[in-house]
């Protein structure tokens, strides 16, 4: 399998699946990189049990998750960030914007919203949410992907939208 | 309020559209994996490394130092006071 080939049919792929999970285009580049760099690693040691696509749907979703993890990070020591990074005073740490460009314009505001709840859940009903609402995958998919039972998945994607519901209730104060 | 619930409608994830990695996401890529190629330690690690190795050194060096003052002082005490510095009565 040539390195070029496995960029040039899954980048597309890996860069949309990031962008869902931060919602900005540099942080999803970012993200892509690492994928790629991370596939290439470990591309002579794929032993093709899964397919090649839920092997990088993985791969990206593990990346995404420690990517926002660490930002998070960033975040809660931003303070101590600033005092020991070069150069600077001021606290290095800044809230990424959402640049999201696969959004048109008129449904921004509202997706900006539903982005910030959806961002609140775990890891696994983001993940579950995001493979089913906006990726189209079927619940066997998730399954595959997410290494779970395909009743799992079901549990998941019903818990992460009546939590979605709730939070969104909370917000508009009903 | 009804107009706000409408506009958060988990339908709205089904209206976000495909795009196109940007061109030159490739090049980049291949210019890190070069990198990590040629450098297989960050310097923070090897500065980490380098200062934890010190560290233990450092604390080696005083625990030993700390032992020999300790038996040059136990020795000080059995002459002056002259002590037998073991057990054996029948010497």
């Amino acid at each position: 399998m040539k390195f070029e080939d496995l960029y040039n049919s899954n980048k597309n792929l890996v860069y949309n699946l990031a962008l869902q999970y931060v919602q900005n285009c540099e942080d999803a580049e970012e993200i892509t990189q690492d994928v790629f760099v991370s596939v290439n690693k470990s591309l002579n040691s794929f032993k093709e049990q899964s397919k090649v696509s839920t092997w990088i749907h993985r791969i990206t979703i593990n990346k995404s998750l420690d990517f926002i993890k660490s930002r998070q990070r960033k975040k809660r020591f931003g303070i101590f960030y600033s005092l020991f990074s070069e150069n600077s005073i001021e606290v290095k740490y800044e809230k990424p914007e959402f640049n999201h460009p696969g959004v048109q314009l008129e449904n921004k505001e509202a997706l900006q919203q539903l982005f910030k709840h959806i961002n609140r859940l775990s890891e696994n009903q983001k993940t579950a949410l995001i493979l089913s609402k906006i990726e189209q995958k079927t619940q066997a998919e998730i399954a595959e992907i997410m290494d779970l039972s395909v009743k799992a998945v079901e549990s998941l994607i019903q818990r992460a939208k009546t939590s979605l519901q709730k939070k969104i209730n909370i917000n508009e104060g009903n | 309020m009804n107009s706000n619930n409408k506009k958060l409608s988990l339908d709205l994830l089904g209206q976000i559209h495909k795009v196109d990695a940007p061109p030159f996401l490739f090049t980049r890529i291949k210019q890190k994996i070069e990198n990590t190629c040629t450098s297989r330690f960050s310097l923070k690690l090897t500065w980490s490394i380098g200062l934890s190795f010190i560290l233990v050194l450092a604390l080696n060096f005083m625990v030993i130092n700390k032992r020999i003052h300790q038996i040059r002082s136990d020795n000080t005490l059995v002459n002056t006071f002259n002590l037998m510095p073991d057990n054996s009565l029948y010497k």
